[in-house]
């Protein structure tokens, strides 16, 4: 159980099948390619490093360039995906054959030159339309005039301008012309708004009068001036309906383009499997003729490993090395199938060391009853049950999805039991039908209501926090044993765990009635319970005082344990939460049958968007509390994790999965 | 049954209760779920393939408002407010009902801010470490057990006043 065996091998190849072999490989997922380079350069071996080859640059390149199309055509995609899609990655499910045949046959270049040639036009259409609807603006105001403004220029005994006036300046504006041309202007009105008039000055003589150089007057140099601002604004709203339609044609060609998503997708992570590859050469070394690689492997697949090569490189050398004392093994849990689900509670934690015990199995139990109790509905396990099931089958997830969802039928199963236990049918649903026989049948199968007697969950939750806890510390103490400290394990481990034995007999006495005369004898038990602790946790220290002290000090540190179980009681109130909000929920729906018509069909709303809502919401709570009193009140009694995970070589495929 | 100036008083102090673990449950979940939402909007501007894990993480300081209407939804259920045939309260039984809202009350309102902010930092893990997703579920619950606690509190409370 727990952890997977690894070994160490090399494996030596002809240079010849380096790409084939290592190709073998990411099929295989076997082997984890450790770094040979750093190995050699602590030697003097004349050993050359394994270049990857020169191409990888020009993959990369390609790689780079199908991902922009993808990313350019996703624009244009219209957005089917669910909440749920998108949550779940769902992959394009690829056949070798498919794949191959993209690889050889898919011109990608075609493709991803018309979406560059798109990318730029749709640029240069957006920049063009930003400036003919700044010029449209500027012209707004001028459609009246009926002239070119180029034309107003040039001629020789009279001039021209062109600009806005504030209204309330015009009056003066107008007698400062007047007396600066004497007379000899005319001032046409072409627009007038509250805050600007926007004027035209035909003046005699070839100078300008000085008022037009000066602020009250704002010369305006119009855009197009060679036409009518009129004209110039028709054409200017013809050449943006001209770009309106080439925009629409591109975004057509472009929606069309989008039929070959799945090839290019396809030939993304074709190209990510080769720099997969060559980045694994990189980590190998070759002599003149051979290319050799060093990694890990499950002993239990080395022979089915032997096999293959023997079937297919009947050149390669398969070499076994000595695991010496700093290598260090990456880690893979291997459970039963009814474990390997908890093994992703595990993993939100870390791996264990290489060294260290998997938790695992110590932690399924109490995870899957945690969650069980917390959640406590048969409703909602069911939902939990047929939700996993079929995500399964619509989604066909890897390994770790797999895991979660066997995990939450499993959780989803054992809450259907605790539900029928703690009398919860999405809340209390079954009390609310008029079937007596259906009530009496359901109340068989209750043992305890958290709603009408909360005190039994309370007492029934600190009893499983005593007992996660002292696992936790049994654990340690294991450990330490057979790690070979074994006065230490029994002096360390030993004396808590036989307080807390103590303890607990003592408060057992006490409250049954029955057992009510050992109570004192056990209450000194405790006592000398308390006494070997602070002896052992003592021993360490220096001096009789000091021994004492750290004595002391270590069973004042039982409070942390005493507040570990207290943090249990959140299984009753997550359990207490998700029965009242579902009783809540039937008691609004109930509420709204009474009105007439829409009462039925608004009830049936109210009850499935509630009970969707609060299985959701229950479930991601009972999830994270049930995890968290794994990872804070059970593991920091024994458990340290940081192993590595073993990720064998393989086809990482980022979009499609193959099948 | 007192009255003050004509009000029952016992009811209303149960009342009161009531509305207190509802409004400060949702403050706290207000702000809480605002502030990671900015920080989830945030994230999801890069990158929109995160948005389910991030709605998870804003879900997080949530609970507290709904922690707050559950008991002050149990208080109503007490008093028989529901059913249109109130219980005659007494005032001794109104405090009673008003003190035991306290707890939901106050440890909502603190810890769904600070479960907020803590979710919002834990959305930075999902931006850059995407594989580390599910530590980030795990942080913003350690602030969350404060308000489990008092809402602990609060029903057992309840459940304890005899009406």
């Amino acid at each position: 159980m727990a952890q997977a065996k690894m070994s160490k091998i090399g494996l030596v190849a002809p240079t010849a099948v380096k790409e084939r072999l290592l190709h073998a490989l990411q099929i295989w997922e076997v082997l984890q390619l450790s770094n040979l380079r750093e190995k050699i350069a602590a030697t003097d071996l004349a050993l050359g490093l394994a270049t990857a080859s020169s191409s990888l640059g020009e993959v990369e390149a390609r790689q780079a360039d199908v991902g922009f199309a993808l990313a350019f055509l996703r624009r244009f995609e219209v957005v089917n995906e669910s909440l749920i899609d998108s949550f779940m990655g769902l992959k394009a499910v690829v056949t070798p054959e498919q794949l191959v045949e993209t690889v050889e046959k898919f011109a990608a270049e075609t493709t991803v030159n018309q979406c560059k040639l798109y990318e730029k036009r749709l640029g240069e259409i957006q920049n063009e339309r930003s400036r003919f609807v700044a010029e449209r603006a500027l012209l707004a105001n001028w459609v009246l005039l009926d002239i070119a403004p180029q034309s107003m220029s040039g001629a020789s005994l009279v001039g021209s301008a062109i600009g806005t006036v504030s209204p309330n300046d015009l009056a003066a504006f107008e007698r400062r012309l007047d007396k600066e041309t004497g007379g000899l202007y005319h001032l046409e009105k072409i627009a007038v708004d509250n805050r600007l008039v926007n004027v035209v000055i035909v003046y005699f003589g070839g100078e300008a009068p000085a008022v037009l150089r000066e602020s009250i007057f704002n010369q305006v140099t119009l855009p197009l001036a060679d036409m009518s601002p009129r004209v110039a604004d028709i054409g200017l709203q013809s050449s943006l309906a001209e770009l309106a339609s080439e925009e629409r044609q591109i975004l057509q060609s472009c929606t069309k383009l989008l039929e070959h998503k799945v090839q290019l997708q396809t030939l993304f992570d074709h190209y990510g499997h080769i720099i997969q590859r060559e980045q694994a050469i990189a980590l190998g070394t070759d002599t003149a003729h051979t290319f050799v690689v060093e990694g890990w492997i499950e002993t239990a697949r080395l022979g089915e490993l032997e096999a293959e090569l023997a079937k297919s490189f009947s050149q390669v050398v398969m070499l076994k090395s000595e695991v010496s004392a700093q290598d260090v093994p990456p880690v893979k849990l291997q459970n039963s199938n009814l474990v390997r689900p908890f093994e992703f509670v595990t993993n939100v934690y870390g791996n264990p060391m290489h060294s260290e015990v998997d938790p695992t199995p110590l932690l399924a139990p109490f995870f899957a009853l945690f969650f069980a109790l917390s959640l406590g509905d048969a409703g909602y396990g069911l939902i939990l049950v047929a939700g996993s099931w079929w995500l399964m089958r619509k989604y066909k997830p890897e390994l770790a999805g797999r895991k979660f969802f066997h995990l939450f039928a499993l959780v989803g199963l054992l809450s259907v039991v605790s539900g029928l236990a703690m009398n919860g049918f999405f809340g209390n649903l079954i009390d609310l039908m008029p079937f007596p026989a259906l009530i009496a049948l359901k109340n068989n199968f209750v043992l305890v209501d958290p709603m009408t007697a909360p005190m039994t969950i309370m007492i029934l939750s600190l009893a499983l926090g005593v007992v996660h806890v002292f696992l936790g510390i049994a654990v340690k103490g294991y450990m330490t044993f057979t790690g070979g400290d074994r006065a230490g394990a029994l002096m360390d481990q030993g004396s808590w765990l036989f307080l807390i034995l103590a303890l607990v007999l003592q408060i057992l006495a006490t409250v049954l009635p029955t057992l009510s005369h050992l109570a004192p004898a056990l209450g000194n038990v405790s006592i000398l319970g308390a006494v070997l602790v602070v002896l052992a946790q003592g021993r360490a220290a220096k001096g009789i005082f000091s021994k004492l002290g750290t004595g002391l000090y270590a069973l004042y540190g039982g409070v942390g344990y005493f507040s570990d179980v207290l943090s249990y009681t959140r299984i009753l109130a997550l359990g207490l939460s998700s029965a009242v909000i579902a009783v809540v929920i039937n008691t609004i729906a109930g509420m709204v049958v009474a009105i007439p018509v829409v009462g039925w069909p608004l009830a049936a709303v109210i009850f499935v968007a509630g009970h969707l809502f609060n299985v959701v919401l229950s479930t991601l709570g009972c999830f994270i509390h049930s995890a968290r009193l794994q990872f804070v009140e059970f593991f920091t009694k024994f458990f340290e994790g940081g192993g590595q995970s073993f990720k064998p070589l393989r086809l990482a495929s980022k979009f499609i999965v193959i099948k | 049954m007192v009255s003050w100036f004509g009000i029952e008083a016992g009811m209303g102090f149960a009342i009161l209760g009531a509305a207190l673990a509802v409004f400060l449950g949702g403050i706290g979940s207000s702000i809480g779920v605002g502030i990671a939402g900015q920080m989830a909007s945030g994230v999801v501007t890069e990158d929109p393939e995160k948005f389910g894990k991030l709605l998870l993480l804003q879900a997080l300081p949530g609970t507290q408002g709904i922690y707050g209407f559950l008991v002050g939804f149990w208080v109503i259920l007490k008093v028989g407010l529901l059913g249109g045939d109130p219980a005659s309260i007494t005032i001794d039984q109104g405090f009673q009902l008003f003190a035991a809202c306290l707890p939901i009350a106050f440890s909502g309102l603190i810890s769904g801010i600070w479960q907020g902010k803590v979710s919002a930092a834990a959305m930075g893990i999902v931006a850059k470490r995407p594989e580390a997703s599910g530590k980030a579920l795990i942080l913003p619950a350690m602030v969350e057990t404060y308000a489990i606690l008092g809402l602990l509190a609060s029903i057992l409370l309840i459940t304890g006043i005899r009406i």
